[in-house]
């Protein structure tokens, strides 16, 4: 089932969508949610998820990884926080969007257990640099060795800037 | 003349009307079978045999066309424009469909769909009628028949401006999908009480016509399944009814890319356990998002998205009429030994 609420002006936090485990499609993004996204593992049917640019403060649960038929998952431009999940991708995972948040903590290095991911975008926002709050969010080069798929990597040209600023 | 050589007449006026060298010499490269049966001067025996072996056109034993189905590759007709084509297609008194789909559209452009279509919908036997992609233009008007028979009707990709349907009162399906119709959309169409689909995509010019409510009603098309009118530049509010579903089986509603405004009818999602499409992206439909099922839902696509509605997405509650039972036979199918194999033929 698709099932498409996108672009509207949608608020309060994302229901329990357990009931409706045959979902493949999963957009939400685009309106005034808050609070923590649902963990999902109970739909197994899930192929994409978006719910980008929304007010989202966290992903609840560690069943990114896990879900077995997930492809595309789009979480970005949100106001999640604190520590990534440490298993954001499985073994299907191809695109990946977590960029322009909140994030406080590294990109585990379960990255590494994704062979197909093709794009991997954990875009840091200029604020997030200079308050020194984004640091060590790069995950080991033993880990970015492992993704042979990927073609798109961004992780903002600014936290560069700031690891640089470390060494200095 | 019998009833076989007045079907024969008929085809071959066909030809009368609308052929000329370029397409006699296209039909003989491709050494079609449509030049058979315009040349045809045989017995009856000659004409079963012709017109029975051919997936283009099928007759019964005794010679009477029943299947008149030209593949455009294999025929195209150039006709004069303001002539009723071929009249003597009202002799086909036993054909049950005709499809002449893309057969006129690139020798005769803007024919009036009146002067190919008239002598046809009379028939009494006729089911379906394709007319689709042909570059018919006009308003087709109300048939001289009382009662058209026509159950299936296709006229996508035409010109068309209007239609009057009335006296089509067996009608289950009408496609209209690009084509040119003018608003307002007809309230009188809720005539329509056996019309199960009503697909009439990117039409434009509907613009700013709203929805009939009378299509919706009690007493309006009350089997429709099926309903499609996206890329139309409709305006106005949904009608009460698309949600408020009463007697309607709706399966499917498809109203994205419009201009709707105001709410989302509430039980949208909940008054037809049937539903299996309901796509209204792209409007401008306002207030709370329609409930979600706590029973069963059959949905395979709910698409709500670009619009200006508010308040919580839609929940669906009732997880086990969703999951499929794992199968489980009590009895398994035992597997082949291989001894059971037969022993191979020589």
């Amino acid at each position: 089932m698709t099932y498409d609420v996108s672009d509207n002006a949608l608020d309060g936090e994302v229901p329990d969508m357990c009931g409706s485990p045959g979902i493949t499609y999963l957009f939400l993004h685009k309106n005034k949610l808050t609070g923590a996204l649902p963990n999902l593992s109970c739909m197994t049917s899930l192929y994409e998820v978006d719910v980008h640019k929304n007010g989202l403060t966290s992903l609840e649960g560690d069943w990114l990884g896990g879900s077995p038929k997930l492809q595309h998952f789009n979480a970005e431009r949100n106001q999640l926080t604190g520590a990534p999940p440490t298993s954001l991708c499985g073994a299907y995972s191809r695109t990946l969007y977590l960029g322009h948040n909140a994030w406080r903590g590294s990109i585990p290095e379960s990255i590494g257990d994704c062979p197909e991911l093709e794009v991997l975008d954990f875009t840091v926002d200029e604020a997030s640099v200079d308050d020194g709050s984004a640091a060590g969010t790069m995950p080991s080069s033993a880990a970015f060795a492992k993704l042979t798929k990927l073609t798109t990597l961004a992780l903002s040209v600014s936290i560069f800037l700031f690891l640089l600023r470390q060494l200095e | 003349m019998a009833p076989w050589q007045k079907d024969v007449r008929a085809l071959q006026a066909l030809w009368r009307d609308c052929g000329n060298t370029y397409i006699q010499m296209f039909l003989a490269m491709k050494g079609s079978i449509w030049t058979d049966v315009f040349l045809f001067d045989g017995t009856q025996a000659e004409w079963t045999a012709l017109c029975s072996g051919a997936a283009e056109i099928r007759c019964t034993a005794d010679g009477r066309v029943w299947h008149l189905a030209p593949n455009a590759d294999d025929l195209q007709l150039g006709c004069p424009k303001g002539l009723p084509i071929a009249p003597e297609l009202e002799d086909l008194t036993e054909v049950t469909e005709v499809a002449m789909s893309g057969i006129f559209g690139s020798w005769s452009r803007n024919l009036d769909v009146n002067d190919v279509a008239a002598s046809l919908v009379t028939l009494q036997k006729l089911r379906r009628l394709d007319l689709s992609d042909n570059a018919l233009v006009g308003e087709l008007h109300r048939s001289t028949a009382a009662a058209v028979q026509i159950k299936s009707l296709f006229l996508d990709d035409n010109g068309l401006t209007a239609l009057d349907l009335g006296g089509f009162v067996a009608l289950e399906e009408i496609h209209l999908a690009d084509n040119q119709l003018r608003g307002p959309l007809p309230d009188d169409w809720s005539i329509l009480k056996n019309l199960k689909i009503l697909e009439a995509p990117r039409n434009p010019k509907l613009a700013a016509s709203s929805l009939p409510a009378a299509w919706f009603a009690a007493d309006g098309m009350t089997a429709l399944e099926t309903l499609d009118l996206s890329q139309c530049s409709l305006t106005g509010e949904l009608p009460n009814g698309v949600g408020n579903l009463g007697d309607l089986k709706l399966k499917s509603i498809k109203l994205a890319d419009n201009d709707f405004h105001g709410p989302a009818p509430p039980n949208l999602l909940t008054a037809e356990e049937d539903l299996e499409h309901v796509d209204l992206h792209n409007n401008n439909l306002t207030g709370p998002m329609p409930v979600g099922s706590s029973a069963g839902t059959a949905l395979k696509e709910m698409n709500l998205a670009d619009n200006k509605m508010t308040g919580s997405p839609p929940m669906f509650t009732n997880a086990q009429v969703r999951v499929p039972p794992v199968a489980n036979s009590p009895h398994p199918i035992p597997k082949c030994h291989p001894n059971t194999q037969l022993p191979p033929k020589y």
